[in-house]
């Protein structure tokens, strides 16, 4: 390690690349093939997922895992340019499906079995043998340009995720969009793309999965594509413990619609294999599971109020796989955040609407559920997991993720641990991890300057409903003593920015 | 609420190998119909003991005829989370929790869907509590008051969305006076005025609402008959409706090319939509299958119209479109989302360049490309119970018949190069065109 690169890691400020090749025994071993064989459905699901991500961007860099692993499928592999793998795919009805996050890139693809051998060649050749054809890593480079710019100020709820991502992870391997900065992405080259698969893409990185109906031939076939792959060991990445967050903190970034929506969180210890994780795994879905309306902060935010669509509560980074509420595999990170996302609100209950969740979930960390809630969640949330793995493709997901990360399959884990958690256990693990008194809390407003002068006087910010609204006594009540109450953040704690040029 | 475009329609069939033109459908279908009008279907198929549920309502945006109710079935919608006198709303949210199901809805211009995914032991029970919303649905004033503000939640989320207000704008140009014209959220007027719609959506359940205007499709592992005496055991004594769907006004023949702009109120990339009025979604028109074509000849990634505005001369960061599979006369759409304003006069040329090519000579091995493509995408698209069920669902919708399937992909393989050229030549003329430009604030000058 040469000494720049020492002081980068003593900073905490990025990862490191270890030049490879560095031949030893251990990477000379295949690559960890899972197979789950289903001969009643129609379909061959392939995935290869690679150790690297985000966190592996160079400083001044960032953004370059992205271009790599999108670039694979899209800049030629073997003898066929993008164009020709496309149209290798385009008759088998599928394309290939890159994930990349922080930690993990995940290519998957799906194909009716007619089809297997045709996509097992056309997948293996575009982990493996990729050109970088320079038109084209240049094409997919200014397609990240305007997913970072332009097309995260189109969505404000992205925009509001990938800030408090940013300041959570302030000085971190994650601390930046996976696309990269706007300000650094016209500087990547397809020969850094090149250099980065050269260095990331190698046989230890890797964990590949066979699901569905495959014969042992695709199976052989696959297994020896896959010795393709170099035999050396994986860059070192250093990640260190992100910042404690202490106190509350308010970020308010200034857009153009009339409405006030919030991300806020906290970095967390409790990865997936820490005791508590189970347990607080069901505090979550309690407080408020993706885009179900079961949940405490959604019962009382949308349904007894009326204040927006939906409100959700995270124990890990989440991302939706497709259209469904079902969640992605391959952005699992080692070093969690917890958080929190209010959907969009009208401006006049932008300040009572976070009053009102930071009330909610002090009021949940202080006293945890109760015997009966504990028994009805733990029900529906063992009922529900069958559900998260409906088809062999994401049970594959899931077993690949557990194998490549080293922390347990949540499909195995929790029917295991659940049924032997007692409610006291439940509420110790929330009591000890969810900690609303520190908090970064990032806002998205039409009206920023307004809402920071609401949020931060000490005056009551009241609910406004529609009109004909009568809330019950009881109700009316606590929204009164709701909006009389401090988010306890102070001037020097609180601050605005534009929406535009933020990821710079 | 979800929007989503889809690329082709779909529909069913017998059961069949896969490999067969003569049944692509994977799975067979049971069906009945009850006596009161209530459709059935039943489509086994092996999912580790997960089953799909959907009820799927012959409801959506399509049928608001009334002034000032536009967004009332997809405000219905969330309306028909509100529980019975039996099963109030907190005791239903609780019930769904037990059942372990992941349960939601959506609406769109001709339709209103509620689906779960949930074990296949937690059917029956699903099955019951769905049939007494269904029937026995309880309003109070309150309820519409506070749910009307959820609603403008969406609404507002969607106008925060250029891509929604693009295609908002399309169908507003391209539809005078078919329903088709609002969106399926409604005019911010009208949602304005959702809180003190009680009477009127009394009056919208007992309409609608109805059996013969419902279908019913489980999916997943599970066994027919047991599914049928379920839905008889607990459907049956749902009435038949007496009054007589809306009278939809019908849309004028365009006789010119209409333009419309957007300016939206922050820095975007400037979009281009294009949109061609084409007949309705139905499997037994061929001209339906050759328009699918046409569709995925002009905007997959392989084609000559993507190649040269995104590969080649780099104008776009993305092509999308489809032949949107509508119950009435729609439109083939065909979206730019470009690098650079200045662009826009050149992407609108080629895209009329590659249109005109199509019109004049279609390559028969892009078009049998084009075709396998389409076939595999679905079929391997079928691979659990909530795609089947949403798939099966959409075609039943438009067809009403279980072989719609097999029709449609007659057609679809009998297209010859020339049928679809002639397809475009018929639809995709100016005189059924509109487009719309969307510019970001600091293009707005």
């Amino acid at each position: 390690m040469n000494t720049l690169f020492l002081a980068i890691y003593l900073m905490g400020c990025g990862p490191k690349i270890a030049p490879g090749p560095i031949a030893v025994e251990e990477a000379e071993k295949p690559i960890r093939l899972i197979t789950l064989p289903d001969a009643t459905v129609p379909n061959v699901y392939f995935q290869i997922t690679v150790a690297t991500g985000a966190a592996d961007d160079p400083l001044g860099k960032e953004g370059l895992a992205s271009l790599t692993a999108k670039s694979l499928a899209e800049a030629g592999a073997d003898d066929r340019t993008g164009q020709q793998v496309k149209q290798a795919l385009y008759p088998t009805g599928n394309s290939i499906e890159t994930v990349v996050d922080r930690e993990w890139t995940t290519f998957r693809l799906t194909c009716h079995r007619d089809q297997a051998a045709l996509c097992m060649d056309v997948i293996a050749d575009v982990v493996l043998k990729p050109r970088f054809d320079s038109a084209d890593v240049d094409r997919v480079r200014d397609a990240a340009e305007y997913a970072v710019g332009e097309g995260l100020l189109a969505d404000e709820e992205a925009l509001a995720f990938e800030a408090l991502n940013a300041w959570l992870y302030e000085a971190h391997p994650y601390g930046h969009p996976v696309d990269g900065r706007t300000g650094v992405l016209p500087l990547l080259s397809h020969t850094a793309a090149q250099e980065f698969h050269k260095a990331h893409y190698v046989r230890e990185a890797m964990v590949a999965g066979l699901a569905g109906n495959f014969d042992s031939e695709i199976q052989s076939a696959f297994e020896q594509r896959l010795l393709e792959a170099p035999a050396q060991r994986k860059p070192e990445r250093a990640l260190q413990r992100p910042l404690p967050v202490s106190g509350r903190s308010l970020l308010v970034i200034d857009t153009d619609t009339p409405v006030t929506g919030y991300m806020f969180g906290q970095p967390s210890q409790v990865d997936r294999n820490h005791p508590d994780w189970p347990a607080l795994y069901l505090a979550f879905v309690a407080l408020g599971e993706h885009r179900q309306s079961h949940g405490r902060l959604f019962r009382e935010i949308r349904t007894a109020r009326g204040l927006n669509y939906g409100d959700y509560a995270y124990i890990e980074s989440y991302v939706q796989r497709g259209s469904s509420a079902m969640p992605e595999q391959g952005v699992l990170r080692q070093q969690p955040m917890t958080y929190f996302w209010l959907r969009p609100t009208g401006v006049e209950n932008g300040a009572f609407t976070l009053k009102l969740a930071l009330a909610e979930l002090e009021d949940f960390a202080a006293t945890g559920l109760t015997s009966a809630e504990f028994d009805d969640i733990r029900t529906y949330a063992l009922r529900r997991l069958p559900l998260f793995a409906r088809d062999p493709g994401r049970r594959l997901a899931f077993a690949i993720e557990a194998e490549a990360s080293g922390t347990p399959n949540p499909l195995e884990l929790l029917p295991e641990t659940l049924p032997k958690l007692t409610v006291e256990q439940l509420n110790q693990a929330i009591a000890k991890n969810i900690r609303p008194s520190d908090l970064k809390i990032v806002a998205v407003s039409g009206e920023a300057e307004s809402l920071v002068t609401q949020l931060l006087e000490e005056k009551p910010t009241p609910i406004v409903y529609a009109d004909g609204i009568q809330p019950t006594a009881e109700q009316a009540a606590r929204d009164s003593e709701v909006a009389a109450r401090s988010i306890a953040v102070g001037a020097s704690n609180a601050k605005t920015s534009p929406a535009e040029g933020i990821f710079r | 609420m979800a929007l989503f475009t889809l690329g082709l329609a779909v529909a069913l069939a017998q059961p069949a190998a896969a490999e067969s033109t003569a049944g692509v459908f994977p799975y067979a279908v049971h069906s009945e119909v009850l006596e009161n009008g209530l459709t059935v279907h039943v489509i086994p198929m092996p999912s580790e003991g997960v089953a799909a549920c959907y009820t799927w309502m012959k409801v959506g945006s399509r049928d608001e005829t009334d002034p000032g109710r536009t967004g009332f079935a997809h405000f219905f919608e969330h309306l028909m989370f509100y529980g019975t006198q039996t099963v109030g709303r907190e005791a239903r949210e609780r019930e769904i929790l037990l059942l372990g199901a992941d349960e939601n809805a959506w609406t769109w211009f001709d339709e209103t869907v509620y689906h779960a995914v949930l074990a296949n032991t937690q059917v029956p029970k699903y099955l019951a509590l769905e049939a007494d919303r269904f029937q026995h649905l309880y309003l109070t004033e309150e309820d519409v008051r506070r749910e009307a503000g959820a609603v403008f939640g969406e609404y507002r989320k969607g106008q925060s969305d250029p891509d929604s207000r693009l295609w908002e704008t399309l169908f507003a140009n391209a539809f005078s006076t078919h329903t088709y014209h609002h969106d399926t959220i409604g005019f911010e007027a009208d949602i304005a005025a959702m809180p003190t719609a009680w009477e009127y959506s009394q009056a919208f359940f007992s309409r609608f609402y109805r059996p013969e205007n419902a279908t019913i499709l489980v999916v997943g592992d599970v066994e027919p008959a047991e599914v049928f005496a379920e839905v008889r055991k607990n459907w049956s004594s749902w009435p038949t409706g007496t009054q007589s769907r809306p009278a939809l006004p019908e849309e004028p023949k365009q006789t010119a090319l209409r333009r419309a702009e957007v300016l939206w109120p922050g820095p975007t990339a400037t979009r281009i939509a294009f949109g061609w009025r084409i007949p309705a979604d139905r499997a037994a028109n061929p001209e339906v299958a050759a328009l699918s074509l046409v569709a995925e000849m002009l905007t997959s990634p392989v084609g000559p119209l993507s190649r040269r505005l995104i590969d080649e001369e780099g104008l776009a960061y993305a092509l999308e479109g489809a032949r949107n599979p509508f119950f009435d006369p729609s439109l083939l759409t065909l979206t730019l989302t470009l690098k650079d304003p200045k662009h826009l006069a050149r992407a609108e040329a080629i895209v009329r360049e590659e249109v005109a090519k199509l019109q004049t000579a279609v390559d028969p091995d892009y078009l049998a490309q084009t075709r396998s493509h389409s076939r595999y995408d679905f079929l391997s698209g079928l691979d659990d119970p909530d795609s089947v069920a949403s798939a099966f669902g959409w075609a039943m919708r438009r067809n009403g018949t279980v072989d719609a399937l097999d029709t449609y992909y007659r057609h679809y393989d009998a297209q010859t190069p020339e049928g679809v050229a002639s397809a475009a030549q018929k639809y995709l003329v100016d005189e059924g065109l509109t487009v719309v430009v969307l510019k970001g604030a600091s293009e707005a000058q």
